[in-house]
């Protein structure tokens, strides 16, 4: 029986920050016009083929696919339940608009359990049964062999397409058959060591503008409960200092831990002078943040930040407390339903009760659906094998019909932002236009560091 | 003055050569005499300190008047919190009258109904079933409160006061919330002191508990009396849960576990003083505070923080009198049991292997989705991992079964001979690694006992408690046993006798029966052992200690020997247990994974090894049975009360299901008359033990409980107290 | 006959109650002594100084010339001085056979005499009358069935000094006469035996010597009939009015 620390959801959530890239603010209708062409291309035809079982999960009328997520831990019961939701939602949606590859789609769950056996069962299963792995979320992943060396129908090792909507294990993440909507930041070629790595930092460069020349001094909140965590933040810290914040001070946060613990970074804050704050941490430790800075009457912050952690439910509740919080995803936010096509389909099928995991877990659902779309219009219906989706993967671009920002095989860092402001009650945006997102090259940096050396000065 | 130079003075001076050492190495660097840092030392010291005081003085309180260490103490709080945010925010009844309602009428209502349902059969029952029984409830409640209250939703509890400024202190602002608590943490201790010895109610509490039939006779009616008791704890309960919730969150697991910090202090309270839980919650609150202050610890010992509690109390343990020689532990429990002779022992192990052999080849058609004749790989590694548990749970039968020794420690045992196996011949496949690791654990599992080897059975199982969170938070987090780095698998096949083992496919039937043959050969070995003179004499170490020290038993190295053997046992279960996961991570061992081992065990029947494999097959059943139903979410719930609920039950069937079913069986054997003859006796005499019971419970109605009465009982009561502290001869440097 | 124990002084106190004052005991081989008083008198208390299950707050207790005020329980029994409880204190879990085995076993870490643990054992459980139950587990037996078992069990030691706590409580008349015949047998082989009881022809009829115990303090130790004809002892247990009426 497994326990979860909040600090894993924290993991989550932080890792999050290198969510899905953006779509370009306003020249969108060449990407649409070609995701729409494949899906009617591959629409076409469906009219006049002889379908038959070609893989694994391909039948003549279902494909089928599994989805992994921590959904049963007893302690931290439904954890990542929105995969598994969202993902059962999109079934529905893509049966009653046309199917996919001309054939109806079938989504099991499988419970990873946070669990390395139950995550590698879970890899096992999908092995046997299912085409792809789609919209999965585990946090503990760390023997993915068998996504490389899966045997197909023809009982040849092709490896098993892994459509992950967050992929937090490094193994996944630079597994070869991955296909992962967040960026990663690691190399992949060397894990160890000082290396180069990327980081994303459209949301300091907002800021900036709000401090309006006045230098930049703040706390960054680290996740501690950890090392990973603490590790990954230490490359957001390295960014925050070459966008030219002075970090003054890098303190670690317990999933546990009582307010008055709080106080302390107060303290620090007060002591170094800050302006600014960044949480790394989960929406709990911001609200309790804030109220432990109201608290002990301090006011100087003139910029209160947090990643996509804070953009959730359980983060309004903190209502006046937490209100001026900014908070920054990489697609279009629920808000702004309506102004995207995939976007409101989502919401709409989840009955308006939209959160971020599910949303990651539908949209690598679309990408699925895409690289499916593309085979079936090159080579028809009956083409559909899991060699033909890890070629489409290697070489597809997808931008989940403008929700999101482009995104490849490569894995990079998209350099889309969209930021709102917590403000009277609701999520408010501040930057661009809704229904667009703000893209810019230069949102994504690289630094150099050894995060496990850094990790240590945190203290 | 003369100081005496005894055993806890030098534990004193060590002691305090070891914090201040590590106080010098870990100095961040910040001045100790500024205003700035005492005064957010001190302030946050105590505001967290306040929590943990409250907390503890019920948890005191609990014991002092019940007799049972009340492990759901934290749960039942964290419940009662919820139950308040539902009355005082989702149903908006005013603040006063929503805590007037939870701890005035739920909580004491809760208390009752434990007390009639539960804690009356705990009273006599042994440690281990009290404690498998509280700590069952505590999983219980925290299942149910995560059942009705679902986590996915955000839920806050107002701070007290929270809009208005508190009170400047130096450099920081003490809110009005945190002086409340501590006002009302240091109110509470005085109040209960107050209660429970200057009060009838109080002193009939305490006499209730240290003799049912004495406090009877005088006028006190036992049963409205340990009613009341627990109605009192579950208000203190609820009264800190009110408390803290603002301060946590109102998070289960936040608010549950507390009750490590809450034990830790009452350690330093020596489960008596209330005053001195409130000084031992403060003490461990201004550690804490000063530990994120003034000192920085290297990523080595990164998480060293939230170890102080553990660590605490371990030191409180070394402080605590040495218990006395228990006697009056024997209950004439009228039952029969032969030994298993070794024939039966061979038969039975091989029937294991049998059944699991046949199993893994998919001869016997399981529920769903089996080809027959291929058991599938998924099913297959699962089986591996309930064996490795059995094994854990064979390693606990000769300590907690036989020897009476209950540990919480050997999944903690376990996850470092995992850790210890990655490193040493998990990198190469060697088998030898093995043996390495088990000639560690051994010592390993004595070193843990060592402080608590003279105390109550309760501190020892505390202590082993905090030797899990200690792993789990220090040990297996230190970079030269978990590389924080490293990811993926740890370890390489294994080749041993001829067989591959690992996570592989491929492997794992090999590696499935490989484990079932490891478990009979040591069911075996410890159904032998059972009829050698080391059971014996553990098995009269547990029964009545005392007369064990009189035909001249060494307690001491006993008890060291079945903690050895124990150790080097959960250390193979550990190898196997990192073999079958093939990966770790810092966080995979947090101490309370190791309790529904325990409890698992407990349940089937904690002195028969067969209780082992009845224990695997039950923790394969919620899998399977979750299949069978298609894996519904309701069924996760299930799975945290479950263990709790069957926990519980433990307080009607003390012996375990395995005994209890098998003397039924054997009933239904034509030619096995004893066991119907046995039952029948069993049956009638258990019915006249509880019209006994309760016409004791009942006494006392017609009696005038006169002051006098009252003195008497007070009189006895301190010279009860005053026996308890006067020490058996001192075995220290002598034995 | 030699005295092979002897508390000198013994006092105990719990808080503001003195438990003992100044008990001073002596126990000859071969020997019954009896050890009686009222209910409340610290019979066991004393009991469980001389075994070292409670210490003494001052005054010295000596076996067979060496001062033994210091050791652990354990090593009490190591050296030969064996005891049964008053409340029963069986090892209710094992058989009466095991219950004595142990005890047999135990014996081989300090009597190197090479002697065979479950040879001892039959003839304990010859010598008790206990064969017909010995498989049994002692939690099923009746009490005075038990109390056998613990004197078996005490006797495996093979001790110089057994002391008795209530061995006749649950005992019928017949039983209580063999156990008496017993005591006398073993006396006969040289044993010394400290016997704390209530039936008083038991004790008159089996010790040879007698102290007894009132408050704590010994009020007369002397053989039977002087301790019949004692005014005192009459006192303590039937109250002071018998004092004055017999003053």
């Amino acid at each position: 029986m497994k326990r979860i620390r909040a600090g894993v959801l924290i993991a989550a959530l932080s890792v999050s920050v290198l969510a899905v890239g953006c779509g370009r603010s306003g020249s969108d209708s060449s990407s649409d016009t070609t995701v729409k062409s494949s899906s009617s291309a591959a629409s076409a035809k469906c009219k006049d083929a002889k379908l038959e079982a070609t893989e694994i999960g391909v039948s003549a009328d279902t494909i089928s696919v599994e989805v992994m997520a921590d959904t049963g831990s007893p302690l931290a019961p439904g954890l990542f339940q929105g995969n598994v939701d969202a993902m059962m939602a999109f079934a529905k949606y893509v049966n009653a608009n046309g199917g996919i590859g001309c054939r109806q789609l079938k989504v099991e769950s499988w419970d990873s359990k946070l669990d390395a056996a139950e995550s590698k069962n879970g890899i096992i299963n999908a092995c046997k049964n299912d085409l792809a792995m789609v919209g999965g979320n585990s946090l503990f992943n760390p023997d993915v062999t068998v996504l490389g060396n899966c045997a197909d129908k023809a009982g040849q090792p092709a490896g098993l397409p892994d459509f992950a909507a967050l992929a937090n294990d490094i193994n996944e993440q630079c597994a070869a058959n991955s296909w992962v909507l967040q960026a990663v930041a690691e190399p992949c070629t060397t894990l160890t060591g000082s290396r180069t790595l990327k980081a994303f930092v459209g949301q300091y460069e907002f800021y900036k503008t709000l401090f309006n020349g006045t230098p930049m001094k703040g706390l960054y909140l680290v996740p501690g409960d950890l090392p990973t965590t603490v590790q990954s933040s230490t490359i957001q810290i390295e960014a925050q200092r070459k966008a030219g914040i002075t970090v003054t001070d890098a303190m670690k946060v317990s999933g546990r831990a009582e307010q008055s613990t709080f106080t302390t970074y107060v303290q620090a804050m007060k002591a170094s002078g800050d302006n600014f704050f960044y949480n790394g941490s989960n929406d709990v430790a911001m609200t309790k943040m804030r109220k432990e800075a109201a608290a002990q009457g301090f006011n100087d912050i003139k910029v209160w930040s947090c990643s996509l952690a804070c953009y959730t439910e359980n983060f309004k509740t903190g209502g006046a407390a937490v209100d001026g919080t900014y908070v920054w995803t990489q697609f279009i936010p629920f808000e702004e339903a309506d102004t995207n096509a995939a976007l409101k389909a989502y919401v709409d099928a989840l009955g308006g009760k939209p959160d971020s995991f599910g949303a990651q877990a539908w949209q690598a659902g679309m990408a699925f659906k895409k690289a499916v779309d593309d085979i079936v219009a090159a080579k028809g219906p009956n083409a559909i094998t899991r060699t033909a989706i890890i070629e489409t993967m290697k070489t597809m671009s997808f931008d989940a019909d403008g929700w999101i920002g482009k995104r490849s095989a490569a894995k990079v860092f998209s350099d889309c932002i969209a930021i709102m402001q917590f403000k009277d009650g609701k999520f408010q945006r501040v930057t661009g236009k809704p229904g667009t997102l703000d893209c810019n090259p230069n949102y994504v940096v690289t630094v150099t560091l050894d995060p496990q050396v850094e990790a240590a000065k945190i203290k | 003055m003369r100081i005496k130079f005894n055993a806890k003075f030098i534990s004193a001076i060590v002691v305090g050569v070891i914090l201040a050492f590590v106080i010098n190495k870990n100095w961040g660097g910040a001045t100790f005499l500024s205003t700035k840092n005492l005064s957010t030392f001190l302030v946050v010291g105590i505001a967290l300190g306040g929590i943990y005081a409250i907390t503890a003085g019920g948890l005191v309180v609990t014991y002092a008047t019940t007799g049972i260490f009340n492990f759901a103490h934290a749960a039942i709080g964290c419940f009662l919190a919820f139950v308040y945010w539902q009355l005082s925010v989702k149903y908006h009844i005013p603040t006063l009258l929503a805590m007037a309602i939870t701890l005035l009428v739920i909580a004491p209502a809760i208390g009752f109904l434990l007390d009639k349902v539960l804690m009356r059969r705990l009273r006599d029952a042994s440690l281990v079933v009290q404690l498998m029984a509280t700590v069952g409830l505590m999983l219980t409640f925290m299942g149910i409160t995560l059942t009705v209250w679902s986590p996915k939703t955000g839920r806050t509890l107002e701070h007290f006061y929270e809009q208005s400024k508190g009170v400047q202190l130096g450099s920081v602002v003490a809110t009005w919330h945190r002086i409340i608590t501590v006002i009302i943490a240091l109110l509470v201790a005085v109040a209960l002191r107050w209660l429970l010895y200057r009060t009838r109610l109080g002193i009939s509490m305490r006499a209730v508990v240290d003799s049912r039939s004495l406090a009877g006779l005088t006028g006190a009616k036992p049963s409205i009396i340990s009613g009341s008791s627990w109605a009192l704890g579950c208000m203190t309960a609820g009264l800190a849960g009110i408390l803290i919730a603002p301060e946590t969150g109102l998070v289960v697991e936040n608010l549950a576990l507390i009750i490590i910090v809450a034990a830790a202090a009452a350690a330093i309270a020596q489960l008596k003083s209330i005053p001195m839980a409130f000084v031992g919650g403060l003490i461990i609150g201004l550690a804490t505070s000063f530990s994120s202050t003034f000192l920085q610890f290297g990523t080595d010992w990164s998480y060293a923080r939230e170890a102080i509690p553990c660590v605490i109390l371990f030191i409180a343990l070394l402080f605590l009198p040495q218990a006395r020689l228990e006697t009056g532990k024997v209950r004439l429990t009228k039952r029969t049991e032969r030994l298993t002779k070794p024939w039966e022992a061979g038969l039975g192990g091989l029937t294991m292997v049998l059944i699991v052999g046949a199993w893994a080849n998919g001869w016997i058609p399981w529920f769903s989705g089996t080809n027959w004749g291929e058991r599938s790989t998924v099913w297959l590694g699962r089986g591996a991992g309930f064996l490795v548990f059995g094994l854990i749970m064979l390693s606990l039968i000769p300590l907690i079964g036989w020897a009476g020794q209950v540990s919480f420690a050997n999944y903690a045992i376990a996850g470092i001979g995992a850790v210890l196996f990655s490193h040493f011949g998990g990198q190469d496949g060697n088998p030898i690694g093995i043996v390495f690791v088990v000639l560690v654990c051994a010592p390993l599992g004595l070193a843990i006992a060592l402080p608590a080897l003279r105390l109550k059975g309760l501190y020892l199982a505390l202590a082993t408690m905090a030797f899990a969170e200690f792993t789990d938070k220090v040990l297996v987090r230190h970079p030269s046993m978990l590389d924080p780095s490293s990811s993926g698998v740890l370890y390489k096949p294994l080749r041993i006798l001829g067989i591959t083992i690992s996570t592989d496919a491929a492997d794992r039937k090999a590696f499935l029966m490989f484990l079932i043959v490891t478990f009979a050969l040591l069911f075996f070995m410890l159904e032998l052992l059972r009829r050698s003179r080391w059971a014996r004499r553990w098995i009269a170490i547990s029964d009545s200690p005392a007369a064990a020290a009189t035909i001249g038993i060494n307690l001491t190295t006993s008890k060291m020997a079945v903690f050895m053997l124990s150790g080097a046992m959960a250390g193979f279960a550990g190898c196997m247990l990192g073999l079958q996961t093939g990966a770790l991570r810092v966080d995979s061992f947090p101490m309370f994974a190791g309790l529904p081992i325990v409890l698992l065990l407990a349940v089937q029947g904690v002195r028969y090894p067969v209780a082992a494999f009845m224990g695997a097959l039950g923790l394969a059943s919620f899998p399977a049975i979750s299949e069978v139903f298609g894996n519904p979410s309701w069924l996760t719930q299930l799975a945290l009360i479950g263990p709790g609920i069957g926990a519980i039950a433990m307080a009607y069937r003390p012996e375990g299901a395995v005994f209890y079913s098998g003397r039924d069986l054997a009933g239904l054997l034509p030619w096995r008359n004893d066991a119907r003859e046995e039952k029948a006796l069993l049956i009638a005499k258990e019915r006249a033990e509880n019209i006994e019971k309760d016409e004791i419970n009942g006494m006392g109605l017609s009696r005038p409980f006169t002051e006098d009465k009252v003195a008497q009982l007070d009189r006895v009561l301190s010279i009860t107290d005053a026996v308890d502290e006067t020490k058996m001869v001192n075995t220290g440097g002598h034995s | 006959m030699t005295t092979i124990l002897e508390t000198q002084d013994v006092v105990v106190r719990f808080g503001v109650l003195q438990a003992v004052s100044k008990a001073s005991i002596k126990v000859e081989t071969g020997q019954v002594t009896g050890l009686i008083g009222p209910n409340g008198a610290g019979k066991t208390t004393c009991f469980n100084v001389i075994t070292g299950l409670q210490e003494a707050t001052s005054g010295k207790v000596m076996f067979d010339g060496k001062d033994i005020t210091s050791k652990s329980p354990f090593k009490r029994a190591r050296m030969g001085i064996s005891r049964t409880f008053q409340k029963l204190e069986v090892f209710g879990s094992l058989s009466a056979r095991e219950n004595i085995l142990v005890a047999a076993e135990q014996r081989r870490a300090w009597d190197k005499s090479g002697f065979d643990p479950k040879a001892v054992c039959d003839e304990i459980l010859e010598s008790t009358g206990l064969t017909s139950v010995s498989e049994f587990m002692v939690g099923t037996l009746p009490t005075g069935t038990a109390r056998l078992v613990e004197l078996a069990r005490a006797l495996a030691s093979n001790p110089k000094v057994l002391l008795l706590d209530e061995p006749s409580s649950g005992l019928n008349e017949e039983e209580t006469e063999e156990m008496a015949r017993l005591l006398r047998r073993l006396v006969a082989q040289g044993l010394a035996v400290l016997l704390v009881e209530h039936d008083m022809s038991f004790v008159m009829g089996t010790c040879e010597y007698i102290h007894v115990l009132d408050f704590g303090s010994i009020i007369a130790t002397g053989t039977p009939l002087e301790i019949q004809a004692n005014p005192h002892v009459q006192a303590a247990y039937l109250g002071a009015e018998t004092v004055e009426e017999a003053s």
